[in-house]
């Protein structure tokens, strides 16, 4: 059983975070935090909702250009599992 | 032309039934089962249509979904469909068809004008009159349009309907052709749940054009019509006919259009069911069985009427029991041209069979065939329609070809060779590849979940496709998908597409006009990969996407070029793989079911007042109210003076409106207002504005204090659903910490809005329970209490400068107390108002509207609201850090001001342009919102000035499109009011509650 994709949203890059104080770091810093993104051609871990259901926020692998899912986590689980690599 | 009779067993037709039919306004007769194509070859209609650029006689050429030329317009009005391929319309009794280009008159009306023009037209035409000064396109454009070949564009709203199904499945197999059927079978055996597309009314795809061939000791037409009815046994299986899979996505989506009752009589179409019906499926794996399509041979004068395919032909013979002519010459560079030279000498005394190779096949020919070795076909002769052929000889070496004989024909079959349907492998970006086995483009089937078979894969014979067909049945089943194309060459296809030219044109994409010349035009030109000759030659732009032609105008370009066809490859195939209706693409999503519009409860009350509405959001909501016949200016003028005066209501209850619960409350404000809510009293009100991280507005609204661990915030109209969706997103990505619930309850409540100088007076008589007295309920604070009977929230707010009473109540009570206010009001001469004098009235006091003034650019301080930003907050608010980024602290940035006119009755146009008043150029930024007040009986104006707060007071000019420049001056933007006396009741209160 898969549910269609319109039920849900994007919402970019996961694991974005906030900087834990953002008046003590620089504009380049929170620059970073703001623009900068990978836009992958290939694998991205990236945050949806089920914005036509529960409403939930998760993350995915999705493969960008194929549109291949590799897994998917709750918020909790993703910020478990997945490493966060800096830029 | 003629109908064999008796009909041929293999036929669909069934001859006891008559069907009557108009084309072109003669009346025909058909049979059932017909198609229109296949009916007027019966009545010996050879020319279906015109050519679009030469103007030439252009007859069928090919059987089904690829046919370039018979595009026929069907039935009128709300049913009128355009472009149909008269070899796909199935017929059916009283049908009308018309030719869009086949109407003499026209036609003779426009051959003079259009004669001037053939010396712009060849390759390139598009491009080099685009390049040209561009007014003259206009001129061509008119010429062309009545020449383009095709039909009409509708005008009539389209009087059917069309739904949307979804569907999960564990394999799906496209194409019911014989190795599809066979696919089918072998997987429904194992309980997977299986559904099979078919894009014609009949399963079995080719096998009727090919009923002899044998399959052991039966044929292969009776060995499918088993397959069929055992299919019908198995309820896993669910079988779509006239239904075309035209869109392959991404994970196995694939989007197919099913045909429901365009093949019904008018008379007998069932106005509740949908037209066609688009099924969108989602597949655990994908076997495609799309088959191959024929390809021509080029050769001068190709487009005459008479000339085909030899599936063309074969499908007229055996599948309709059509004989397309008597004297037939069968041009061939493979086997399969000697398949169709036994079929056709069974009807006919002279058959001509003229053959590239110089070896022939070890098939079997029929006495009445007469075989020519190592020739080809020159040249067509014929007027109207072909009566001869010129034959040469090959010299395999130089290519060049010596005339040897003319052969009286009226019916010539070209048998160039088969190109694999890969149009649905592709679209999802994979290339097909060149195999010089199959001489033609292979699928390449290189996606997971997904495979082929049949003659897509290279299998031709009926016992080859069984075979394979089992073979990748088993594959799916046992998870072990292998991609095998045929090893042996496809039909010995001899890899020859064109003879040399004679003189004559040679066309390759008939719908087109693009000829073999016009492509090697293209490439002296410079125009030389694949992508660049087809925008440059149109060559397969038309509603076929060159079915026929794409593969010959590759080899043109190859040869020119002295390429491989690898080398030149192929155009991009994208979806769709035939036409479809936007009709189907937009299914229910129509009319009152495009977006659902959204009513207050006091709509049924607003439509008895008369109000006019406007569409914000999904929402209705009342405009204006022209009460006398007023238009909107009267309306407005009215409601706004009558409120200031005395009183005034508005229905509120659009805002959006979210309950937050949880002891952290306070603390999630903090974070995404600007402003602080630490203090924030239970029973008081406050102004939120809210930024994105980029800080810059992004909505605002009044939040209130029901208790210490639960509020209710207000949010614009528009910006609701974005906003909750951002409050969830912070909440469950970021700070999960926070114990804060979060509810839309937007249609839970219903707010009427009491406005002017007497709302209190207003109240007073409506609600006994509550203090309204200025000490125990101040401006920025809420009640609750009994509003006419009904329990009730009422907020001391305002959104005018007037002193107002929002009544809260739930939704259900909101329509009985907007009518009791109405009433009770009178007393007041109460005025209903609309969005327009709630514009007017808020920009008069200079209220922004997010959205409106603001456009995702503008900061706190752009809006000169940095009153409500607090400098020291302990958390770094949403946005706060962005605020003093270089670009965000920028003094000069545009801001937004007030703009006087010179003229006060001039109004103003919303998003004219503010330009620098000394050299009337150097844009400076542009009008927000405009309004005529009539309060200050003058026109007023906001707008984003570059460094506008630092100017005002200084004159600019703001000038309209139409070249008129208005004298201004910028000024602050609060133009009523500007202490508050009036909101406040005339009593002094600083507006930041
Ligand atoms: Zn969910």
């Amino acid at each position: 059983m898969h549910l269609e994709e319109e039920d849900f949203s994007y919402s970019g890059e996961a694991l974005i975070a906030r900087p834990n104080n953002p008046s003590s770091i620089s504009d380049d810093e929170w620059g970073d935090y703001l623009f900068m993104r990978k836009n992958p051609k290939g694998r991205h871990v990236e945050q949806w909702q089920h914005s036509s259901g529960c409403r939930k926020f998760f993350v995915i692998e999705r493969n960008t250009i194929d549109n291949t899912i590799y897994s998917s986590y709750t918020m909790i689980q993703a910020s478990k599992e997945i490493k966060h690599e800096t830029n | 032309m003629r109908r064999i009779n008796p009909v041929l067993p293999s036929a669909i037709i069934n001859n006891a039934i008559e069907i009557d039919f108009i084309f072109e306004g003669q009346q025909f007769k058909g049979f059932d089962g017909d198609t229109l194509a296949s009916a007027l070859s019966a009545n010996d209609v050879k020319v279906f249509g015109y050519s679009y650029k030469y103007s030439r006689p252009r007859g069928i050429i090919a059987p089904y979904a690829e046919e370039p030329n018979a595009l026929v317009s069907l039935e009128q009005g709300g049913l009128y469909t355009p472009n149909a391929k008269a070899t796909q319309v199935e017929l059916y009794q009283d049908l009308i068809a018309s030719a869009p280009t086949l109407n003499p008159n026209s036609i003779e009306k426009i051959k003079p004008l259009f004669k001037a023009f053939h010396r712009f037209m060849a390759a390139g035409f598009y491009y080099k009159t685009f390049m040209r000064p561009q007014k003259l396109w206009m001129l061509y454009e008119k010429v062309l349009r009545s020449f383009a070949g095709i039909s009409k564009a509708p005008v009539d709203f389209d009087s059917e309907h069309y739904d949307h199904m979804h569907h999960n499945c564990d394999v799906l197999v496209i194409g019911g052709g014989l190795a599809g059927l066979t696919a089918a079978i072998e997987i429904a055996k194992t309980e997977k749940s299986v559904i099979l597309l078919d894009e014609r009314p009949s399963l079995g795809g080719t096998t009727y054009d090919y009923p002899d061939e044998a399959v052991g000791s039966t044929n292969q037409l009776e060995y499918m019509n088993n397959i069929i009815s055992q299919l019908d046994t198995y309820p896993n299986v669910e079988i779509l006919s006239r239904t075309t899979a035209f869109a392959f996505h991404d994970e196995n989506n694939v989007i197919a259009n099913e045909m429901r009752q365009d093949h019904k009589p008018l008379s007998e179409r069932n106005a509740n069911l949908s037209r066609q019906r688009l099924h969108k499926i989602k597949a655990g794996h994908v076997l495609l069985a799309t088959g191959a399509s024929e390809r021509p041979i080029a050769f001068d004068n190709n487009d005459l009427p008479g000339i085909m395919l030899s599936t063309a032909g074969l499908s007229l013979l055996n599948r309709f029991s059509v004989l397309a002519g008597e004297q037939v010459v069968i041009f061939t560079n493979n086997d399969s041209g000697h398949t169709a030279a036994n079929y056709f000498a069974k009807y006919s005394q002279k058959v001509t069979l003229i053959d590239t190779r110089s070896n022939s096949p070890d098939v079997a020919l029929n006495g009445n065939v007469r075989l020519i070795n190592s020739s080809v076909i020159i040249k067509a002769n014929g007027k109207n329609s072909v009566s001869s052929v010129t034959i040469g000889e090959r010299d395999q070496k130089s290519n060049k070809n010596v005339l040897t004989e003319t052969i009286d024909a009226d019916l010539v079959l070209v048998a160039g060779g088969f190109n694999p349907v890969v149009h649905l492998d592709c679209h999802t970006g994979s290339n097909p590849i060149w195999d010089d086995n199959l001489v033609a483009f292979a699928p390449n089937l290189s996606k997971q979940k997904r495979s082929g078979t049949g003659a897509l894969t290279g299998y031709i014979y009926a016992t080859d496709v069984i075979n394979n067909a089992k073979e990748q049945a088993n594959n799916i089943i046992n998870n072990s998908i292998t991609a095998t194309t045929a090893q042996k060459n496809f039909l010995n296809t001899d890899k020859f597409f064109n003879v040399e030219s004679f003189g004559g044109k040679q066309f390759i994409d008939m719908q087109n006009d693009v000829t073999t010349s016009d492509i090697q035009l293209a490439i002296r030109e410079n125009y030389k990969s694949i992508e660049h000759i087809k925008r440059y030659t149109a060559l397969g732009f038309g509603t076929d996407q060159g079915k026929t032609s794409n593969v010959l105008g590759v080899a043109i370009a190859a040869q020119s070029q002295n390429l491989k066809m690898s080398e030149v490859g192929t155009t991009t195939f994208r979806p769709a793989y035939t036409p479809v209706t936007f009709g189907a693409l937009a299914g229910q999503h129509i009319n009152d079911l495009f977006d659902p519009e959204r009513y207050t409860p006091m709509q049924p009350s607003h439509i008895n007042n008369g109000a006019i509405f406007e569409t914000v959001g999904q929402w209705m909501r009342p405009w204006y109210f022209p009460n006398n016949g007023d238009g909107l200016d009267g309306a407005v003028f009215n409601e706004c003076l009558k409120t200031r005066e005395s009183l005034g209501v508005i229905d509120a209850s659009t805002l959006g409106k979210i309950e937050i619960h949880g002891p952290d409350s306070r603390e999630f404000l903090n974070r995404v207002y600007t402003n602080s809510w630490t203090k924030l009293a239970v029973g008081s009100c406050r102004y939120g504005l809210m930024l994105d991280e980029n800080g810059m507005i992004m909505d605002d609204g009044v939040t209130a204090c029901l208790s210490d661990d639960h509020f209710i915030m207000t949010t614009t109209t528009g910006g609701a659903a974005k906003v909750y969706q951002w409050l969830e997103n912070w909440l469950q990505t970021e700070w999960p910490e926070l114990e804060v619930y979060l509810s839309s309850v937007t249609d839970h409540f219903s707010t009427t809005a009491v406005v002017g100088p007497n709302s209190r007076e207003l109240m007073l008589s409506i609600c006994s329970d509550i203090d309204f007295s200025k000490e125990a309920f101040p401006f920025m604070t809420w009640r609750a209490g009994t509003v006419c009977g009904v329990s009730a929230r009422v907020m001391r707010i305002s959104f005018s400068g007037e002193l107002a009473y929002e009544i809260n109540v739930q939704s259900n009570y909101g329509r009985f107390v907007w009518d009791s206010v109405l009433e009770k009001g009178n007393k007041w001469s109460i005025v209903q108002y609309g969005t327009e004098s709630m514009h007017v009235l808020r920009a008069e006091k200079g209220y922004i509207i997010a959205g409106q003034d603001t456009d995702g650019s503008v900061s706190p301080i752009d809006a000169d609201l940095s009153w409500v930003v607090s400098k020291s907050k302990q958390f770094s608010f949403l946005g706060e850090r962005s605020l003093s980024r270089s670009d965000t602290s920028r003094v000069d940035r545009k801001q937004l001001v007030g703009i006087l006119t010179e003229d006060p009755s001039e109004v103003l146009s919303e998003g004219a342009q503010i330009l620098n008043s000394n050299t009337n150029s150097n844009m400076l930024g542009h009008v927000t919102s405009s309004y005529f007040s009539p309060t200050l009986n003058r026109s007023i104006a906001m707008g984003l000035v570059r460094d506008g707060l630092r100017r005002k007071g200084e004159k600019i000019i703001v000038a309209t499109a139409k070249g008129k420049r208005s004298p201004s001056t910028i000024e602050s933007y609060v133009f009523f009011d500007p202490d508050g006396l009036k909101m406040n009741g005339n009593e002094s209160e600083n507006v930041d509650g």
